[in-house]
């Protein structure tokens, strides 16, 4: 608040300008509102009858007021109108009945009193100046009634402001943007049109031109940051209202909102509204299917466990068990390999980095030392020597050959261990199977595990999202379900994941504990998870996690108030996904120089074979196609690599 | 001591020969995590007594060793096992096959909570590998899994009902894939021994004409061959006696159907070489007439091609 003890040191009256000054909306702009209000709708049986209506009603809310102010004008020379005549004229407009327009209204209202909180800039502002003693008052252009905008300063933090003259155009039919309602409050107050009164406000015409030419000392209120365009006609339903929503963390007022560090806003701006969306659909999902519990699978569930946590109850699922439980592919693979499949079998040994057969073996519970003469046979030599992903075909014929030991280990294991899962299970008629994604495999491994084979269709597995391979488990009978990639932008999802949104979210979703490297009994005979010790580049790659999660829990905070106003349901739209996709295609170089040096590990089992996200080019090698190609082509995330080595 | 009455799945193991194989074999049902089943062993003319030593307990009263026959035929051999069974569900072993050991408990799992929802059920059938391997003497070699596809079939089998219609064009699953009620295959007549080849296909075909059949796609069982086979062309010369035995069985309408299909089949429609089943069946494609000129040029650009 630089100068403010000058600006004010002379003067006797201070007033400001309401919204965008004092007030800012939690939207990307204020007609963002109408697509909320028009999201609520359809909620509504109103919405049974007049969907084609509803279905543009924020245009029409627009119109309305563009209407409303042309009919004023007509009849009485100004544009000046209230929230009534709005209403009014979109009744008449469209023929709507009155309970329709009563609710649209209440639901504006209601809404705009939810999205609008104090500005700190504003409230600094007006705390001191009553404290100094000057008169204050409050100017808006505005046709919300004066009482109601009173009220809302008042619960904002504006403390003793209903005690104080506001004069809205709406109501007064003159402006500030033409200097009368200047006027008219100087009239009315006594206040002098000289520089002895201060207004404060956020439109240079209106707020500072006009009242600098009236005489008065002014300040432009340079916090806002508003620019009221409306959004294109959405593609998919609910589409602007999220977008509204999701926008505004790109806004200024948000800051106050987020998380100070580069990680935990990228956390908060670009994961926070995915990962808000993902945890409203459990909700609803767990509703839509009667689900009696959710299953969170280790590591990746640990932040959606939390999340869920935290919106359960304002969710309404109180009644869904929820329960976070250790397993990993390596885990899985000791049990829960029940048929041979050749092609899954394939994929144990594969990976960008190679991986030895004794790796490998070692995967599917096998010493590779037994399998010498089965190696050999493939051509495998040095059970210790990395594979090729050219060659690894070797390895995989060599498992093949000993498919059935492999089976009878499984077997063997299976009834050792399975009563670990069964537990997990529970009594529940169907589980949650939630997970990050991507092809159902831990879910198949976790099923194959169970006593009872009919048990897999009490499974319905719910991930963030799913890839074109998860066929394979569907095929089998499991049900899946991908939150991101079930919706119309499922191709360009899947293309975005591949382009390094799977490590992106693999690693935003990380928990702070080390991967399940085995099952063990203990001292009471029950079955517990063996954590692996996580190496140093993991503790730190965790570290960075949390920072990024701390942004994503702030934001899910933050937005847990629409719970108040929509079901889970509404509110479950896949376009929450939108900011992540943006982040993944286009990075900012900002964001991209924080992530880029990170770490991906697909090897099985072990988190300290690493690849970072980006292979750092530099010098001469930036400029020549052919290293650019071989760079781009082993960076997993290709967003990121454009980022930080522009073409050109 | 009370009688436990007859096991719940009988299985049938004939045409037994090779005793390293039978041995597999029987390691493959003595590692099923279900154990109550009953095993008939029926021995070919070639075993020649020597099967015996290949059996882990001679003295298991869960195994029957069924002596050899003159002149007998496998299909002969199989109902003889059949019948020779009390038990509720069936299943025929073959001596190179497989199970993977969760096989008997998954399958008869899933037959009882899919005969429940839906009656008319009588069989189950699972996803099969084909094990490709090498017999030396006593020693057996794997060279290769892979999924296992009948001819002519492009997909894999799906989760669900077994739909009829993919058991026109070939054998749909073998035999060791498919656990049946042994009273529904009983009624349909067992297998047919006047059938020198193809008996299996047709009793797949018969059995699922009359019964629902459900598909549980995990590869559970390997269906095991030489690596150096040739192709059956016995199959091959045998597949129109049984086309001939469903047209004699239809009579006259069928004949008349065949006209229809093979008229619309002439007219060659873009539609029709699509594939009416759903593209399910691979349908010889055709190919496309380039005129004169292309074909020049592609006469052209094959010696080019070579050239290069």
């Amino acid at each position: 608040m630089t100068g403010w003890a000058e600006l004010t040191e002379d003067v006797e009256v201070v007033t400001f300008d309401v919204f965008d000054t004092l007030l800012h909306r939690k939207v990307r702009a204020p007609v963002d509102v109408f697509e909320l209000v028009r999201l609520k709708a359809f909620e509504s049986d109103f919405a049974l009858q007049h969907q084609a209506f509803l279905d543009g009603y924020a245009a029409a809310r627009r119109d309305a007021e563009r209407a409303a102010r042309r009919a004023r004008e007509a009849r009485s020379g100004d544009t000046e109108i209230r929230l009534d005549e709005i209403f009014a004229q979109m009744r008449d407009d469209h023929d709507l009945p009155d309970a329709l327009v009563r609710f649209l209204k209440a639901t504006e209202l209601s809404l705009e009193d939810t999205l609008l909180f104090a500005s700190p800039e504003g409230l600094e502002r007006y705390t001191a100046a009553r404290t100094a003693g000057r008169k204050l008052g409050f100017l808006s252009d505005m046709y919300l009634p004066s009482e109601w905008i009173l009220g809302k300063l008042e619960r904002a933090g504006f403390q003793g402001a209903t005690e104080l003259p506001l004069f809205v155009s709406g109501e007064h039919r003159v402006t500030k943007r033409s200097g009368q309602l200047y006027r008219l409050a100087a009239a009315a107050q006594d206040w002098p049109l000289s520089p002895a009164w201060l207004h404060v406000g956020d439109n240079r015409r209106a707020d500072v031109e006009m009242a600098d030419g009236l005489g008065l000392r002014t300040e432009f209120a340079t916090w806002a940051d508003v620019a009221n365009t409306a959004q294109p006609e959405e593609s998919t339903f609910g589409g602007n209202a999220v977008a509204a929503i999701a926008g505004f963390a790109e806004c200024r007022p948000s800051r106050i909102f987020q998380p100070e560090g580069t990680l935990e806003q990228i956390g908060y701006r670009s994961f926070g509204p995915l990962l808000f969306g993902f945890t409203l659909w459990l909700a609803w999902q767990s509703r839509r299917l009667s689900l009696g519990k959710l299953l969170f699978i280790a590591r990746d569930g640990r932040l959606p466990f939390r999340l869920f946590e935290m919106i359960r109850s304002s969710a309404g699922c109180d009644a869904v068990e929820a329960e976070y439980f250790y397993m990993s592919r390596q885990v899985g693979y000791l049990t829960g390999m029940r048929e041979w499949d050749s092609e899954q079998t394939r994929r144990i040994t594969i990976g960008r980095r190679p991986k030895s057969a004794r790796r490998s073996f070692g995967a599917v519970g096998l010493d590779a030392v037994d399998h010498l003469e089965e190696l050999a046979r493939f051509g495998i030599e040095d059970i210790d020597r990395p594979v090729a992903p050219s060659e690894s075909w070797r390895v995989a014929k060599a498992l093949d050959a000993v498919h059935m030991e492999v089976l009878q280990k499984n077997a063997s294991a299976r009834a050792d261990l399975q009563t670990y899962y069964q537990q997990a299970l529970g009594d529940a008629k169907r589980v949650g199977f939630v997970d990050i994604g991507w092809v159902g495999n831990i879910q198949r491994l976790f099923a194959n595990s169970l006593t009872e084979p009919g048990d897999r269709d009490r499974l319905i597995g719910l991930y963030l999202g799913m890839l074109p391979g998860a066929a394979f488990n569907e095929a089998r009978g499991l049900q899946m379900e991908g939150f991101m990639t079930s919706g119309p932008e499922r191709d360009r999802v899947q293309a975005a994941l591949h382009a390094g949104g799977l490590q992106l979210l693999e690693f935003a979703m990380t928990a702070d504990h080390g991967t399940t490297v085995g099952l063990e009994r203990d001292s009471d005979g029950r079955i517990v998870a063996v954590l692996e010790t996580p190496s140093r580049e993991e503790v730190e790659y965790a570290g960075k996690a949390m920072r990024v999660q701390q942004g994503i829990t702030r934001f899910v905070e933050e937005h847990l108030y629409l719970l108040d106003h929509f079901s889970p349901e509404t509110l479950a739209r896949q376009c929450w996904g939108e900011p992540l996709l943006r982040l993944v295609e286009h990075p900012t170089p900002e964001e991209a120089r924080a992530l880029a040096g990170l770490t991906h590990s697909d090897a099985l089992g072990s988190n300290s074979e690493r690849l970072p996200l980006v292979v750092p080019l530099t010098g001469w090698r930036r400029h020549l196609p052919s290293q650019r190609r071989q760079a781009c082509t082993a960076s997993y995330w290709k967003g990121g690599f454009d980022a930080l080595c522009p073409a050109g | 001591m009370t009688d436990p009455g007859p096991a719940r799945i009988g299985i049938v193991l004939p045409d037994a020969a090779t005793p390293v194989l039978v041995r597999r074999a029987l390691e493959s049902i003595a590692s099923q995590s279900f154990r109550d089943w009953h095993l008939v062993i029926v021995e070919t003319a070639n075993a020649s007594g020597s099967l015996a030593e290949a059996l882990p307990d001679p003295t298991d009263p869960r195994i029957t060793l069924l002596p050899s026959e003159e002149n007998e035929v496998a299909a002969a051999a199989i109902n003889r096992g059949l019948a020779a069974l009390e038990t509720e569900l069936a299943i025929i072993h073959a001596e190179r096959d497989s199970w993977a050991p969760d096989f008997l408990h998954v399958m008869a799992r899933t037959f009882d909570r899919m005969n429940a929802a839906l009656p008319g059920l009588k069989g189950v059938v699972s996803g099969v590998a084909s094990v490709e391997e090498s017999v030396t003497g006593n020693h057996v070699r794997i060279d290769s899994v892979r999924d296992w596809r009948p001819p002519g079939l492009r997909d894999d089998l799906r989760n669900g009902v077994f739909d009829i219609r993919r058991s026109i064009a070939a054998n749909p699953f073998p035999a060791i894939a498919f656990l049946f009620d042994r009273q529904a295959a009983v009624d349909v007549g067992l297998y047919d021994t006047t059938l020198p080849v193809l008996a299996e296909w047709d009793f797949h075909q018969r059995f699922c004409l009359e019964n629902d059949v459900w598909v549980h796609t995990e590869r559970l069982a390997f269906h095991r061959c030489a690596t150096d086979r040739t192709d059956p062309s016995e199959s091959a010369a045998f597949r129109a006696l049984l086309t001939n035995r469903w047209i004699r069985r239809e009579g006259a309408t069928g004949l008349g159907t065949l006209q229809v299909l093979q008229a619309l089949a002439a007219q060659g429609t873009p539609e029709s070489s699509a594939g009416g089943m759903d593209s399910d069946v691979a349908l010889p494609s055709q190919k496309k007439s380039r005129g004169p000129v292309g074909d020049a040029l592609s006469r052209f650009n094959r010696l080019r091609k070579r050239w290069v």
